[in-house]
């Protein structure tokens, strides 16, 4: 019971972090972002279209990424996001946590060498 | 080449009120879908294996709708309060996606409006009768100032009206009051000239009662104390009512004088429409003038008396020093009023004491349906929150707090509340005036009772509550960890855990017990509604009719001229086709008055210091009275045409008179009795008659004197009224009687209206209306909250069975008996309701002893009653729990185990 339980809360928690960092890098759209997470976990983090775009909406409405469309020749019309200044100051944030966060696991429990 | 976006659209609800945002929303879930279809195709599925899995994502969103609409719509209406959000948007979302859930269920939604709606509509009508009837203060100025003093007898009646010798000491002596008032009962007077004769309800009114209940006329002005002087100008107030029927709401009436049954009254003013004292149909208040001879009338008590409080004196102060002042009149007049107290009852506690167990009754009935149905629902909707777990579960997984979640189900319980408030209170709106008349019109102040605004906010507080008694268990539970569970487990298929069921099973328990208890109360009513119509009336009731009458003094003064009257009628009368037989009485059997009168019993030592007997009913009858409404002779002889006013004055007793001064009743006859004292003069008592259930059928048979009417005392000349009873030939209704009676009564007397008109029956019935209405109420309520016990029942059994398909499969794939399989689930579902009835059987017996003022004939605590009830209960459980049990007969085992 507590092993999916656990993943869930990690999902929840970690989501925002995911998504800002993804964009960070470059604007993408939604299918690009689900497909970056799966592939760049392993597999380990998914998020299907019922859950992704509710996401994407919430930060949005957040203001912390912005979402426009684009035509590109040749490919289909698309909504892109971009995050926001606003959205990179939580990134920065979010960062600091994480990385403070998995450094005390890791003094806690020796993470990395497990 | 799929059409992504056709596929999307007919998959999903409009998720905003905007088109271009709704449009930008399906292109975008399209594309992703046409992506991920590719991606599919490209790592070498075949195009079939492609479309469903991506068909799967789309059917996985479209069941989580709900978050993405939530999603959605935070986007469009908060972009500018970036980062937070304000509790109000919301909860405006949450209403908006409750109303969409709502929608998507629309039978879910209807039966619970639909029984919301007649559950708050029926609690906010009798709340209305309860806030007009027993809350609202009533319409006089400080109305908590406002006390009624009544005289107490001995031995009995603590109720007792006042004799007017009593009223003005009270008046001249008692230092607690600002004003004291007195009135006399409403009686009819004739009001002759401007058209037919009308018979109108008047009441005799002290000035002062005006005064101390401090109202105020719409036009002209109240009566003045000279008015109220013996021997003054004779004044009269007139009803609104009375004032735009009879006179077209002309002002100028005030100053004019009125013709009521031969004496001229100057109208002096017209009461406002909301005065209705002492009686709500009073058309007509006259100043009430006491003679020299009134002054000192101490046997005859006919008044009410009204008080008002001074300032600073409590009731506890003024009821010691009236009973000081009752005290002193004791010790003054020991021969009237040796034993006789004094009452002092707040005004409308006076007014409502007598109607509040019924009002009280029928509160805590519609509150125990409101329950039952709130229990119901309740029920209705952890069922489908349980149905709808998979969808809480990832709408929590994606960031959706457990307030969030439980406030968006309390929400959505607030909007079916609210609607099926909204829809039972605009019922009892357009209703209100039906209702009330279904209520019995001696329930005082009825006209008071209307939708105010402390109606309106206790429908409101009522909705509230039910909503939060629908969603509450609900929310907690899933607020709860019920969706962790739901995750957890492999299949979107949950089954129901042990504590959800342990919840329905709670609720299914509380609607039982609670069904229970108002059966109990229904089937103890309407034993005794039967019980008291097997009462034997003491007469032949049916083909009577009865038909009121009173000729006025100025034209009839003395007691042979009425005589004569009344005897001219009968002869008349008695020749009329389909008239088996006709008599006249002072008062109609079951009619609700009885004048009272006390006598000595020669040789015989009185009880009461004043020589005579405590007073009993006295009836003044017409030859043939007994004949003609059946009531057998005992013993001696009836009344005869032979008891004339210059004949030996006799009277009759009824059996319970005569057994209350002789053992063996027919002693009586021959024994002589006197109104006056131990000194005649003397009647002899001719004969004894059976008794007759004078004050209703669940009343014992009054004591009853008769004396004929021809011999009454020439000092009871007042005793102008007669009823006449007439008795229909056989096959004849009673009522067709009436136009050639009518026509009788006019070719004696043209100017002399009839008053009340009734066949015996209907007398019997209005005196058993109030019975009848709780009763049939109560049944109506009970056999709702019985109703609605059975579909608890029936749902939770069902979903039950629904939910164990696969473990019944297995069972029945092992070799289980179908019926065993049923029968042990119906087994199941009756030991719910045996915990429900038990429990409801225990509050019943706490609850029913509230009843008793409303029972006849029957314990609050009947055996029979409890348990036919409880065997009716559990029969319809069992039936309820069958139904779908059946279902679970005819699992396939196959099927079952493969639906997985």
């Amino acid at each position: 019971m507590s092993t999916p339980l656990t993943e869930r809360e990690l999902k929840r928690s970690s989501a925002s972090l995911l998504v800002l960092g993804l964009l960070d890098e470059s604007p993408r759209h939604g299918y690009e972002i689900g497909k970056l997470i799966e592939v760049r976990s392993n597999g380990t983090i998914r998020y299907q279209m019922a859950s992704l775009y509710p996401l994407l909406y919430r930060l949005e409405a957040r203001g912390w990424i912005e979402g426009r469309w684009t035509v590109k020749a040749a490919s289909r019309r698309r909504r892109q996001y971009r995050i926001t200044a606003e959205g990179r100051r939580m990134l920065t944030d979010e960062r600091t946590v994480w990385q403070q966060f998995v450094r005390a696991l890791d003094r806690v429990v020796k993470l990395r060498h497990a | 080449m799929h059409d992504w976006r056709s596929l999307v659209r007919s998959a999903l609800p409009a998720l905003t009120s905007d088109p271009a945002r709704n449009a930008e929303i399906l292109d975008e879930l399209a594309h992703h879908l046409a992506d991920t279809y590719d991606a599919l195709i490209e790592s070498g599925l075949t195009e079939h294996e492609a479309f469903d899995r991506a068909m799967s994502e789309l059917e996985a969103t479209a069941a989580t709708s709900a978050d993405l609409w939530h999603a959605a719509n935070l986007s469009t209406r908060t972009k500018s309060t970036l980062g937070t959000l304000s509790t109000l948007s919301t909860l405006m979302n949450d209403v908006r996606l409750a109303a969409r859930v709502l929608r998507r269920s629309p039978g879910f939604t209807i039966a619970t409006v639909i029984t919301l709606a007649l559950a708050i509509g029926a609690t906010t009508a009798i709340f209305s009768v309860v806030q007009g009837v027993l809350l609202r203060p009533l319409p006089y100025r400080e109305p908590d100032r406002l006390v009624r003093i009544w005289e107490v007898r001995p031995r009995g009646d603590d109720r007792n009206v006042v004799s007017v010798g009593n009223y003005l000491d009270w008046r001249d002596r008692a230092r607690s009051f600002d004003v004291i008032g007195a009135y006399s009962g409403t009686y009819e007077m004739a009001l002759t000239g401007d058209g037919d004769p009308l018979s109108v309800a008047v009441s005799r009114v002290t000035p002062s009662a005006f005064g101390a209940l401090g109202v105020t006329p719409q036009a002209g002005r109240l009566f003045s104390d000279d008015e109220g002087k013996d021997g003054a100008a004779r004044a009269a107030l007139l009803s609104d009512a009375l004032w735009r029927q009879r006179f077209g709401a002309d002002l100028n009436i005030v100053g004019r004088t009125i013709d009521l049954s031969g004496d001229l009254y100057t109208v002096v003013g017209v009461m406002r429409p909301e005065f209705r004292f002492p009686d709500p149909d009073i058309d007509t208040w006259i100043a009430q003038q006491f003679s020299e001879e009134d002054r000192a009338e101490r046997r005859s008590h006919n008044y009410g008396v009204v008080a008002r409080l001074k300032e600073s004196v409590s009731i506890d102060a003024a009821a010691a020093e009236m009973r000081t002042v009752a005290q002193q009149i004791t010790a003054e007049q020991p021969a009237f009023m040796t034993g006789w107290g004094v009452n002092v009852v707040p005004l409308h506690a006076d007014m409502v004491d007598n109607a509040r167990p019924l009002i009280v009754m029928l509160f805590g009935v519609v509150i125990g349906v409101l329950l039952v149905a709130c229990a119901n629902l309740a029920n209705l909707t952890l069922a489908r929150a349980t149905g709808r777990l998979h969808e809480i579960a990832v709408r929590s997984a994606l960031g959706a707090s457990r307030a969030r979640i439980a406030a968006q189900l309390l929400t959505e319980s607030l909007v079916l509340a609210g609607i099926g408030g909204a829809a039972g209170v605009v019922v009892v709106a357009v209703m209100l005036k039906t209702l009330i008349a279904a209520v019995p019109e001696d329930i005082p102040l009825l006209h008071e009772v209307r939708l105010d605004p402390v109606v309106f906010i206790f429908a409101t507080a009522i909705t509230v509550l039910s909503a939060v008694l629908v969603g509450l268990i609900p929310a907690l539970r899933v607020g709860g960890s019920m969706w962790y569970e739901a995750l957890a487990s492999a299949s979107t298929r949950v089954s129901t855990t042990g504590r959800a069921s342990r919840v329905r099973g709670a609720l299914v328990v509380a609607q039982v017990a609670l069904a229970l208890v108002l059966l109990v109360g229904a089937g103890l009513l309407v034993r005794s509604f039967i019980r008291m119509n097997m009462v034997d009336y003491g007469f032949r009731p049916d083909g009577l009719l009865a038909v009121s009458l009173d000729i006025p003094r100025v034209k009839y003064p003395d007691r042979s001229v009425q005589s004569r009257f009344y005897e001219r009628a009968l002869e008349r009368v008695r020749t009329l086709p389909g008239v088996a037989a006709a008599s006249t009485t002072s008062e109609a059997p079951a009619s609700g008055v009885t004048m009272t009168f006390s006598f000595a019993i020669e040789g015989r030592p009185a009880r009461n210091p004043s020589g005579r007997e405590d007073p009993v009913p006295l009836r003044a009858v017409m030859p043939d009275y007994f004949q003609t409404l059946g009531i057998p002779l005992i013993s001696g002889r009836a009344i005869a045409t032979t008891d004339r006013e210059d004949s030996p004055p006799v009277v009759l007793f009824n059996e319970s008179l005569a057994k209350r001064f002789w053992k063996n009743g027919d002693e009586a006859v021959g024994r002589r009795i006197s109104f006056v004292g131990p000194g005649g003069p003397w009647y002899e008592i001719a004969g004894v008659v059976g008794d007759t259930r004078d004050d209703g059928l669940d009343q014992p048979a009054p004591p009853a004197v008769y004396v004929p009417y021809a011999q009454r005392r020439q000092e009871w000349a007042w005793l102008t009224f007669q009823t006449l009873v007439v008795r229909a030939q056989a096959g004849q209704e009673p009522s067709d009687l009436l136009p050639s009676i009518r026509g009788v009564l006019r070719e004696i007397d043209p100017l002399l209206p009839m008053q009340t008109v009734r066949t015996v029956t209907q007398l019997y019935s209005e005196n058993a209306a109030r019975r009848r209405f709780a009763m049939q109420l109560t049944a109506g309520f009970a056999l709702l909250a019985l109703l609605l016990g059975a579909i608890g029942i029936y749902a939770v059994v069902a979903y039950s069975v629904a939910q164990r398909r696969r473990e019944i499969g297995i069972r029945l794939a092992l070799g289980a008996q179908p019926r065993a399989v049923a029968r042990q689930i119906v087994r199941g579902a009756l030991g719910l309701a045996s915990a429900g009835a038990a429990l409801g059987a225990i509050s019943a017996l706490g609850l029913t002893r509230f009843l008793e003022t409303l029972l006849f004939g029957v314990e609050p605590t009947d055996a029979a009653t409890f348990v036919g009830m409880a065997a009716l209960l559990l029969a319809i459980a069992a039936l309820a729990s069958w139904l779908p049990a059946r279902r679970a007969m005819r699992v396939d085992p196959v099927e079952a185990l493969r639906t997985d």
